[in-house]
């Protein structure tokens, strides 16, 4: 099947100083690599999970695919056609067929509009009004489970829960084929936690939706994304199917991120692969492997030369000199 | 137990609306033991930061404390002058927020900041810069001496959550209270963060409250656990009574959608249906009734009373198996 | 409506606040219903009766051409009204549209516009107000144009900012993500959030502007007699202020009523629109 969306080789950079102070300072390279190279590919009807810290670069990479940044090179194929470069009335269309949901539920809805406004903006945006807006609005309601009343009030009187399922109707509004969903569930509890998870899970039943889920929850990825990807300063270290990327991982950031997720079990013995250390700044990013100021493994060669791509069977890739065993099975 | 560090008896706290009286908590009884970490889990909108806002008394000014009372070292909290106030808040009883960089001012080094909580203190500037730099070193920030002069935009987020906890000890706190502090955090970084507490909290004997959406956090870093539902304290326990033996009905849901438990990979995680009650119009009975698989009729008009199930574990609840 | 329930149930318990509710209401309400409220003709002159003290006739006294001062200050208070707004809100206009495209459009168009906001901000009102006399000529155009041109920038650099600081919230950046256009974003989804905090701002300066035209008339620079402008009744009494200080007093109650109102409606204005206390609104 071809995929929906295909990113291939992605590379976002941002300009850390001003042409004028970069001069005086005789700095010749006033940027830092928010995105460095990241190629990945999102099937219909699948999900795709982001995992990384934060400040990794997985807000940077949606954006970049929404063509809220520029990008430095690289390039996003949305059903085989480049976005990149596109002026924003060629890539208007587009924005049809790929929504974002925003990490803040509240704070991506404008406060001053109802919620039935701000479920009619897509709609008046893209001059689409359907015959009967209120009917229309109330159907999207009840698509995330919310009542039509709810169209009368403003965001702030919703709880954060309500607040993310609003995120969701807006993003239905246009039946887009891709949602980007930039932490779906950061700072809700663990019940409505689930009630959003299954809502979208729901979603792509019905509609044959794909998803690109970022989080840096790895329980929540585990249960809902087909494939994924972790990242480390703007680098997918590991990429692939996830069973395999949780059970059969070669990179030793992988396995130190999923051994500190503990069990909510007070007895629990944790085996955690102890990383130290901070995450390096994107300013002072390492040579060689970036991993390498962290990493439990590290050897000389590290130090020195960013590591080839290898790959183990199909779409499993990683960046590592020296590559963990994995357990015979 | 030993004399509670700070003891909560029957705390009620309404928030004034023009919509009506918002009855955020009702009849919260908690205790924190000396050198113990006390976990506080519940649902969003549950009320618990309006908890904490009241136990350090800087709560909204549409917030009235309705009944109860909150001890702090046996002084009540509400009753003290505003000097003795100050002379608790940031002394014997410190915190740390969600979001670190609201907690440090970002025009000044982190220094110069860790030097001004001192301020009580009769000793030197150098004697007190030497203390900062000793307990950013203890927190694990390399290089301490010289990280004094960097402003707090220079270091990460990780970072910056560890120079609060750093902050907040320097004072040597009794009682340190944490609102969500690992929820801006990823999975590597949280583990460093708890770990920290817990050396701290066994080093400087000092006891800690702790809210967190993070069930797993709670069950690895906490002495004692409470669950708040709708503004009530609905469970309280040991950590191994809540998170093995979990009485009341909530508790029990609430366990089950971690998806972390769940082992085998699902689509469809389980979920508590139904919503929170308006906490305007409180229904009558159990504040859970609407939602509790175990719902009975006496659920609808009674209040259930607290039962005690262990030692220090109780739950309010029609139906629990004694 | 439901909003302005709650503003009222908040002034309520802002004792300040309604004061100053009550001053400006009574100031505005003289200022529309002026015609009404004099007891002379405000240019009617009575040489005989020149310089006369407060009495059952002339409520306030007459001043040195035996003009009733009470129906001078009734009508000043339509000129001081008139102004304030007229200029308030063309400056807020201006303002508005010039922050908005500084804050939200491309770089070099901000440059530019700080660069004319910082310039008009560093004349000095009254100097400038004395260069545009000589230019055109003392005149109640004069006396607006120079207020609009020194207040106008400071709106514009506060829409500039906030305009600025709202571009980076996620509700933009998703309006943006839909593909919708710079006019939808500014006018649907901008302005309502900057115009409250705004108007509060504005409310404050009106007393500013009052004081300025004032000012300006007092000086001979602005408002030409005998139209009745608090200024030049204050410049009319000024001459006298030794034997009959009431023309001073009288012509400057007002300005002093105003003054108050505005600034206490203004200050408990901005107390209820704490971002902190929104939470409830
Ligand atoms: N100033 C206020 N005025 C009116 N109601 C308020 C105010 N502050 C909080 N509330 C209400 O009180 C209840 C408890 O809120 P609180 O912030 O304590 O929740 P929480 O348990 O900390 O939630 P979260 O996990 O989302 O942080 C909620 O229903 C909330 O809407
Ligand atoms: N507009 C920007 N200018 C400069 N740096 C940026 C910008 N946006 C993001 N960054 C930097 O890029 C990195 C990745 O950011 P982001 O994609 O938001 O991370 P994540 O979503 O993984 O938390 C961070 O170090 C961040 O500071
Ligand atoms: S390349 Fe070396 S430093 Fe990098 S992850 Fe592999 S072993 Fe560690
Ligand atoms: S009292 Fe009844 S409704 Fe309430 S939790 Fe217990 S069983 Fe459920
Ligand atoms: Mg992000
Ligand atoms: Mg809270």
């Amino acid at each position: 099947m071809a995929p929906l969306l295909e990113v291939d080789h992605l590379r976002v950079r941002f300009k850390t100083k001003s042409a004028v102070k970069a001069l005086i300072e005789k700095d010749d390279d006033p940027y830092i690599d928010g995105v460095m190279g990241v190629s990945f590919a999102i099937e219909p009807g699948q999900t795709y999970g982001l995992v990384g810290e934060s400040g990794s670069g997985k807000t940077t990479v949606a954006r970049a695919i929404m063509g809220l940044l520029p990008v430095h090179s690289g390039a996003i194929r949305f059903h085989g056609e480049n976005l990149v470069g596109l002026s924003r009335d060629r890539i208007k269309p587009f924005r049809r067929d790929i929504a974002l949901m925003f990490q803040d539920p509240a704070g991506s809805l404008s406060p001053r509009l109802k919620i039935r406004s701000i479920l009619a903006e897509p709609f008046r945006i893209h001059d689409m009004m359907p015959e009967n807006l209120s009917v229309e609005v109330a159907r999207l309601l009840k698509m995330v489970n919310l009542s039509p009343s709810m169209g009368d009030l403003y965001p702030h009187q919703l709880s954060g829960g309500q607040a993310r399922r609003v995120g969701v109707a807006r993003a239905l509004a246009l039946s887009p084929k891709l949602i980007i969903a930039d932490e779906p569930t950061a700072g809700l509890d663990v019940s409505v936690q689930g009630e959003i998870l299954n809502l979208m899970a729901q979603l792509q039943n019905d509609m044959g939706l794909s998803f690109l889920i970022i989080t840096h929850n790895l329980a929540v990825v585990r249960h809902v994304s087909d494939h994924v990807a972790i990242m480390y300063l703007g680098r997918f270290l590991e990429q692939g199917p996830t069973q395999t990327v949780f059970h059969r991982m070669r990179h030793p950031y992988t396995q130190a991120l999923l051994s500190a997720h503990a069990s909510p079990d007070p007895d629990a013995v944790h085996h955690r692969i102890s990383i130290s250390g901070e995450i390096p700044g994107l300013v002072s990013r390492p040579r060689g492997c970036e991993f390498h100021t962290r990493c439990p493994g590290v050897q000389e060669k590290c130090r020195r030369q960013f590591p080839d791509k290898a790959g183990a069977g199909k779409d499993h890739r990683y960046f590592c000199h020296y590559p963990l065993s994995v357990p015979e099975n | 137990m030993a004399e509670p560090v700070l003891n909560i008896r029957n705390l009620s706290v309404n928030y004034f609306t023009p919509r009506g009286t918002v009855q955020a908590l009702r009849c919260i009884n908690l205790q924190v033991p000396p050198a113990k970490v006390v976990g506080l889990v519940g649902e969003s909108g549950c009320g618990k930061s309006t908890l904490i806002s009241a136990v350090i008394r800087l709560m909204a000014e549409n917030a009235r404390v309705a009944a109860g009372e909150i001890r702090f070292l046996g002084q009540d909290m509400h009753r003290l002058s505003s000097r003795d106030l100050q002379n608790i808040r940031g002394k014997d009883m410190s915190m740390v927020f969600q979001d670190p960089m609201t907690a440090l001012n970002p025009v000044f080094t982190v220094g110069r900041q860790m030097k001004d909580i001192q301020y009580r203190d009769a000793v030197s500037r150098k004697e007190k810069l030497k203390r900062a730099s000793d307990m950013l070193s203890l927190v694990g920030i390399p290089d301490a001496v010289s990280r004094l002069d960097n402003y707090p935009h220079h270091f990460s987020g990780g970072m910056r959550q560890r120079i609060t906890i750093a902050m907040a000890l320097l004072v040597q706190p009794k009682l340190l209270i944490a609102d969500e502090p690992t929820t801006a955090l990823d999975a590597t970084l949280e583990v460093q963060i708890i770990r920290l507490l817990k050396e701290l909290q066994t080093g400087f004997q000092c006891a800690i409250l702790f809210i967190s959406h993070h069930l797993n956090v709670i069950a690895e870093l906490c002495d004692f656990v409470g669950v708040m539902y709708a503004g009530e304290l609905v469970e309280k326990g040991s950590v191994r009574d809540i998170f093995h033996r979990p009485g009341h009905p909530y508790t029990r849901a609430l366990l089950e959608c971690d998806p972390s438990v769940i082992a085998e990979p699902t689509r469809f995680l389980p979920t508590i249906p139904g919503e929170i009650p308006s906490l305007i119009d409180l229904p009558a009975g159990c504040i859970f009734h609407d939602r509790c698989p175990r719902a009975a009729q006496v659920c609808k008009n009674t209040p259930p009373p607290e039962v005690s199930l262990a030692e220090h574990h109780t739950a309010a609840c029609h139906c629990l198996e004694v | 409506m439901n909003w302005t329930k709650q503003f009222l149930f908040r002034l309520y318990h802002e004792p300040m606040g309604f004061f100053g509710m009550i001053l400006v209401t009574l100031v505005i309400l003289s200022a529309l219903f002026a015609p009404f409220l004099t007891t002379h003709d405000h240019n009617a002159l009575d040489i005989a009766n020149r310089l006369a003290g407060p009495s059952a006739e002339h409520w306030m006294g007459t001043d040195q051409l035996g003009r009733d001062v009470f129906s001078r200050v009734v009508m000043g208070s339509r000129i001081a009204v008139w102004v304030a707004l007229v200029t308030v809100s063309m400056s807020l206009g201006i303002g508005l549209v010039l922050g908005m495209m500084a804050g939200y459009g491309p770089k070099w168009l901000d440059a530019g516009l700080l660069l004319l906001f910082d310039t008009l901000r560093s004349f000095p009102t009254i100097m400038f107000a004395l260069a545009l006399v000589t230019v055109f000529g003392p005149s109640l155009q004069t006396v607006i144009i120079v207020i609009v041109a020194t207040t106008f920038p400071v709106y514009g650099r506060m829409v500039r900012t906030q305009t600025q600081a709202l571009g980076n919230q996620e509700f933009i950046v998703a309006e943006e993500a839909m593909g919708a256009g710079m006019g939808r974003i500014l006018g649907i989804h901008i302005l309502p959030n900057i115009i409250g905090p705004l108007f509060i701002v504005a409310s404050m300066d009106i007393p500013v502007v009052v004081t300025i035209e004032a000012g300006l008339s007092f000086l001979g620079v602005g408002v030409r007699p005998p139209t009745p402008s608090w200024g030049s009744i204050l410049n009319d009494g000024y001459a006298y202020i030794r034997n009959t200080p009431w023309i001073i007093i009288f012509g400057g109650l007002p300005l002093i009523v105003t003054t108050l109102g505005f600034t206490f409606l203004g200050e408990s204005l901005r107390d209820i629109f704490d971002p902190k206390l929104r939470r409830d609104l």
